[in-house]
């Protein structure tokens, strides 16, 4: 279509401010979108720093998780006795069984390490109730958390970041972090007297986090648990130290003879305990109520189990559990997802996992 | 020309206009809450994914109400300047 030279030149400038304000409009909502999205906002601690810095410091082992990378399925289920119905409406603590699918592992991004290498095993277990609702909770064998907050956290990973020159932590660096951080005092000291438990099954595993119970009334109770065993043989690794996976060993030999069990015992938080805090534990003489008995009674390996695909957020509760004001909970849920996003999204690549390899057959079929 | 017989007033009927614009406002939230969810640890993570579901539930049920409005009322016939491309 012929324009006129009179016609062309009046356009632009005619509409030169609805352009501008039309342009205004999508870079503020660009800039906006950048700074929401954390691309201009380099400062904020996002779920992708700290998983990369997980990888950072231990490599990157494609369709595992990066953290707690060494583990093992578990099934069973859970045997509820109605104590602590007073103060959670959830199902799963009715007289009920609810089924269990669950993941013993060790801290650490490597998948191969030896089970000797880490003073820590943790439990972690999803119940899914009658109702469809599930529970899931990762725990560990520590009593206390050594930080109070995701960005603590992730400073003490960098601190832990091996010196490319040494393979090895810079100790300059670790004594920094911990100086500045006395918080971390209370696991540190623990820890001086831990050796690894040479079994998944003599262990205590703390939720560490608090969480909010409510009642059918709607009232609201700070609580932590722990899982105890009822296997008491505890004994070191120190003879163990030939197989590196002895934790997988012990446990299916244990299992042979019989299922394991461990009482869920949940104290309850005096008004005033912090749950905001998992680097504090709560004074001991708090009242401790026996809610049910977990039995595990059957292990598969995690490459191909139930557990391998389940992501233990500490979040995904039932109606009758709820997170605390606790900011770790939060963080760990985003980071599990970043974690578990990137190994599902592996898992279709490696050997024996998906389809593979009846993929290229399928295609060579015309 | 059967639709502009259908659609005398040539305009798209109020229950459309009010959908489409109210869709329109709730589609650019999703955007920032779901790039918003995943890039922070704080509390607001968790907030945000529990607008993030029933909201792209709410969309997709408005669209299929959406898709209800249009089909009883047809909309107004294109302009007819307007270039093919667009």
């Amino acid at each position: 279509m012929p324009v006129s030279p009179s016609l062309s030149r009046s356009l632009p400038t005619r509409h030169a401010g609805a352009w501008l304000l039309i342009a205004a409009i999508v870079a503020a909502f660009a800039l906006v979108f950048g700074y929401v999205g954390g691309w201009l906002a380099p400062h904020r601690l996002t779920p992708k720093r700290i998983v990369n810095q997980f990888q950072k410091n231990a490599g990157v082992f494609p369709g595992y998780r990066r953290n707690h990378a060494k583990g093992i399925c578990v099934s069973g289920y859970f045997v509820g006795n109605g104590n602590v119905v007073p103060y959670s409406r959830a199902q799963v603590f009715t007289r009920s069984r609810t089924p269990v699918v669950g993941r013993f592992a060790i801290p650490g991004s490597n998948p191969y390490a030896p089970d000797g290498s880490v003073p820590i095993r943790s439990m972690a277990l999803r119940f899914t109730q009658a109702n469809g609702q599930q529970w899931r909770t990762g725990m560990n064998d520590i009593p206390v958390f050594p930080v109070s907050t995701p960005q603590v956290f992730y400073d003490q990973l960098k601190a832990k970041q091996p010196d490319p020159a040494t393979g090895k932590p810079d100790p300059a660096k670790l004594a920094a972090f911990f100086a500045a951080h006395p918080e971390t005092a209370a696991l540190r000291s623990w820890l001086k007297t831990a050796r690894p438990s040479a079994s998944f099954a003599t262990e205590r595993y703390y939720s560490l986090n608090a969480f909010v119970f409510t009642n059918a009334a709607g009232r609201r109770q700070a609580v932590r648990w722990v899982m105890t065993p009822i296997a008491t043989d505890a004994t070191h690794d120190s003879h163990k130290a030939a197989d590196p996976d002895y934790l997988a060993t012990d446990l299916a030999q244990r299992l042979a003879d019989g299922p394991l069990r461990w009482r869920l015992m949940v104290t309850l938080a005096n008004p005033g305990d912090p749950t905001n805090d998992a680097a504090k534990m709560w004074p001991s003489n708090r009242r401790t109520i026996d809610a049910g008995t977990l039995v595990i009674d059957r292990t598969t390996p995690q490459e191909s189990g139930p557990c391998r695909d389940v992501n233990y957020d500490p979040l995904v509760l039932p109606d009758g559990i709820e997170g605390s004001d606790d900011p770790l909970l939060p963080a760990r849920s985003a980071a599990y997802a970043d974690s578990y996003l990137r190994r599902t999204s592996e898992e279709a690549h490696l050997p024996g996992t998906a389809q593979t390899p009846a993929k290229p057959k399928l295609e060579s079929t015309p | 020309m059967k639709q502009a017989m259908k659609n005398a007033t040539g305009m798209f009927t109020l229950p459309a206009r009010i959908l489409h614009w109210l869709m329109a406002a709730l589609i650019l939230a999703m955007l920032f809450i779901g790039i918003g969810m995943v890039a922070t640890v704080s509390g607001r993570h968790e907030w945000l994914l529990h607008i993030h579901k029933p909201l792209g539930i709410a969309i997709l049920i408005l669209a299929v109400v959406r898709l209800a409005i249009r089909l009883r009322n047809p909309p107004p016939p294109l302009p007819a300047g307007l270039p093919l491309p667009q």
